[in-house]
């Protein structure tokens, strides 16, 4: 793990089910070292649920394989927050669901509305196994 | 964590000891379907000790949910925090079953 303080976070991480809330918790730590002025605690949850939705479809949807790895990047400066992750797996078509709306009564579903609606900008590879989330500091919240 | 079950005459109050999250749901789903099977109807789950929910954990309470009002029961979330009060309105699951903060 490298951590340069305040701006940045690079992993690789055994695809285990404890990766998501180990990296949210780090994601946390490093936003907590910085001022506190950085970001308001509205948004530390907006970024920890965005990082913690990317990483679910990572380790649980995209890595099959025993001893697969999952790498997240994240980068926090300029007033806004990018969180990338990608996984070993063979993706998914992301075009004809990003933008469906769940039903209220349907129990899943709900990763990619949350993307779409705690992020200011998502953003898939071609092939599905990578995204990229971007969530302003000062934004609406959530957007 | 573990969750604090407490059951009364007309439902019970689950209380999760840790965030509901992919990582910890599967024994929040068995202390749920266990609740379920029992017969309680009216279930209500205590967020006092949650500061996170996540898609796989919203999904869970909505499956509860619907559990209970096939069998004509009802789930009311309880002490939850600003965040999550404001994740639920904007998952719209507000409108379906009653949710109130700390």
């Amino acid at each position: 793990m490298t951590h340069t303080p305040g701006c940045y976070l690079r992993m690789r991480l055994p695809a285990t089910p404890g990766a998501p809330s180990l990296i949210a918790s780090a994601m946390q730590a490093a936003l907590r070292s910085q001022a506190a002025s950085f970001c308001d605690s509205h948004v530390a949850f907006a970024c920890e649920l965005l990082l913690r939705e990317a990483l679910n479809n990572a380790v649980f949807h995209g890595s099959h394989n025993e001893g697969a790895t999952v790498d997240c990047t994240i980068r926090a400066k300029r007033g806004r927050i990018l969180i990338l992750v990608q996984d070993e797996g063979s993706g998914f078509d992301w075009r004809p669901v990003l933008h469906r709306e769940t039903h209220p009564s349907e129990p899943g579903g709900r990763g990619l509305e949350i993307y779409r609606k705690y992020a200011n900008l998502v953003r898939f590879n071609e092939k599905g196994n990578a995204v990229a989330l971007l969530r302003h500091l000062n934004g609406i919240s959530p957007v | 964590m573990k969750s604090t079950i407490t059951k009364s005459a007309d439902g019970a109050i689950l209380r999760p000891g840790a965030d509901v999250v992919a990582e910890s749901q599967s024994t929040l789903r068995s202390d749920m379907r266990d609740l379920v099977a029992s017969g309680v109807k009216n279930l209500t789950v205590d967020l006092a000790d949650v500061r996170m929910i996540d898609s796989s954990g919203l999904g869970l309470l909505i499956a509860a949910h619907n559990s209970l009002r096939k069998s004509g029961g009802q789930l009311s979330l309880i002490h939850a925090t600003h965040d999550l009060l404001e994740l639920f309105r904007t998952m719209r699951m507000d409108q379906h079953f009653s949710i109130s903060g700390e």
